[in-house]
């Protein structure tokens, strides 16, 4: 088979890369494997063995940015396995098959992801979108609908002390909610 | 400014329930529970008819087909097709796919530089559902999805952009390191590994943890507005440069693609592409939308369901060349 990379040397390795949520086989000469490495090496410091397709031969490779390191298998041997409760996924079957068994993974294999996720995304503190019936915006809902009662209640009955804490407390919460 | 390098817009949402297992496929109870839930949750939210429900295991191959080649449907989605089914909303073209690769893929194809749009659409529905389901969703790291490639937002925005200046210019691979900078990615639409057919390229966001829709949005918004200035100011070297030479490839294309009597795929997605700089060099008449059209009527799936038979390579390239002929002929 001919390298995917430059058309023209017989491939000699498969490279199993992660992008864009799918999984991609590449099969590479050991050259355009070479310049991947490099092109790894000046973008992406302390980067995995594995994972960007840089242009070569002047074509424009269909992996572009990096990646996880999930095609191998080898490196990550002597780590003692873990297995998620819920779902019966391994660590081993994770890092194999690049996807998680259930939700319940993510606190299970937190601290293995956590590089991971850093690795792919750059970042790991989500911003955006949340549910709207989100259960920790439920609770967060009902203390502040508590507080507030007993800011009214604190009111009425002229405890201002009690009712002006409340009130800096409720604006620390609304405070954090907005960020 | 209408950005005519765009052909189309997509957003996609991936969303996962919090008590079901991510992958399903082999467990077809639960993938028909999973449509059940799915199916409650649009009824009780109040838009269960603007959407049509599909079983993949309902249709033929060829409907299969012409669902993924219409953009309905993923190529992951065809893979489990005994317990993948979708929700279909036509009029926006807007679909909410079942058991894919996570739960719930919502997303949204429109025609043109329409990507704001395309998200204000997923996003009524992600808020529908919203309403009545629990998704799985973590403070720290957002949405949780069956590959961390798409943890947090779970969003891919994409521009499916023709970009054939900066490919004959050999632009395409400092392009690519440029976008990947900003946390991007392109590749060739069209075509396996890094072919690029038709010129025809998809920008679209690779991260999608720690930074919000409106962010992702406006970077991939914002990088190609910058790669259709790029194509203006290359066109107008190209013109200057050697026009004949354009024209030469222009007018070629036009003559193949009005007279040829058989056409891959392959060959058509090159004719296209020079047919289309003819357009916006203003050599030949505009007829962007037809040649949008042209996109996906040429595909075999679409073929076979105009000829109605199915079609051998020999008879699909025929059939192509006479759909093209006579789309390219019809008036805008």
């Amino acid at each position: 088979m001919l390298c995917d990379e430059c058309n023209e040397r017989e491939a000699t390795c498969v490279v199993t890369v992660m992008t864009g949520g799918e999984q991609i086989k590449r099969h590479l000469c050991s050259q355009c494997l070479g310049k991947i490495h490099g092109a790894i090496g000046q973008s992406l410091p302390g980067a995995l063995g594995i994972g960007v397709g840089l242009q070569a031969a002047g074509l424009l490779s269909s992996i572009l940015s990096a990646i996880t390191n999930v095609g191998k298998e080898d490196k990550k041997e002597d780590e003692p396995d873990k297995m998620c409760p819920r779902c019966r996924t391994t660590l081993h079957a994770f890092r194999k098959s690049g996807h998680l068994g259930c939700p319940e993974c993510y606190q299970v294999f937190r601290e293995e992801l956590h590089p991971m996720l850093l690795q792919i995304h750059g970042r790991v503190q989500h911003a955006g979108r949340q549910p709207l019936n989100n259960e920790e915006d439920q609770k967060a809902r009902s203390i502040r609908e508590e507080l507030a009662r007993k800011m009214e209640e604190a009111v009425r009955t002229e405890d201002f002390e009690t009712a002006a804490k409340i009130r800096d407390q409720l604006r620390a919460m609304a405070e954090e909610a907005a960020e | 400014m209408n950005n005519l390098t765009v052909i189309t817009s997509r957003v996609r949402l991936a969303r996962n329930y919090m008590d079901f297992p991510f992958n399903l496929s082999d467990m077809p109870e639960s993938a028909q529970a999973l449509i059940t839930r799915t199916l409650s949750a649009v009824d009780a939210a109040g838009i269960r008819d603007e959407f049509s429900l599909v079983r993949l295991s309902d249709l033929t191959e060829n409907q299969k087909q012409l669902m993924e080649e219409e953009r309905y449907i993923s190529e992951d989605l065809l893979k489990t097709p005994d317990t993948a089914a979708v929700l279909i909303n036509e009029q926006q073209h807007l679909s909410i796919m079942m058991n894919e690769e996570d739960h719930l893929r919502i997303q949204a194809v429109r025609a043109g530089e329409e990507l704001q749009e395309a998200a204000d659409s997923v996003f009524r529905i992600d808020d529908a559902f919203s309403r009545e389901v629990t998704f799985a969703f973590d403070r720290e790291l957002g949405y949780l999805t069956s590959c961390p490639t798409n943890t947090g937002t779970g969003m891919r925005a994409s521009l499916q952009m023709h970009l054939p200046m900066l490919t004959r210019f050999k632009q395409m691979g400092a392009v690519a390191q440029i976008v990947a900078k900003v946390g991007l990615n392109i590749r060739g639409f069209y075509g396996e590994g890094s072919e690029a057919l038709g010129c025809i390229y998809q920008v679209s966001n690779q991260a999608t943890l720690g930074r919000t829709e409106e962010e992702i949005l406006r970077t991939v918004l914002a990088v190609g507005k910058q790669l259709a200035e790029k194509e203006d100011v290359l066109r107008e070297r190209a013109l200057n440069e050697d026009r004949t030479g354009l024209e030469d490839q222009v007018f070629r294309a036009q003559g193949l693609m009005m007279n040829a009597r058989r056409m891959d795929l392959k060959e058509f997605y090159g004719l296209w592409s020079s047919l289309r700089v003819g357009m916006l060099t203003g050599m030949i008449p505009e007829q962007y939308e037809i040649m949008n059209l042209l996109l996906e009527q040429v595909q075999n799936a679409h073929l076979m369901a105009y000829m109605e038979k199915h079609l051998e390579e020999a008879d699909l390239n025929a059939a192509r060349s006479r759909r093209i002929r006579e789309l390219l002929s019809t008036e805008e």
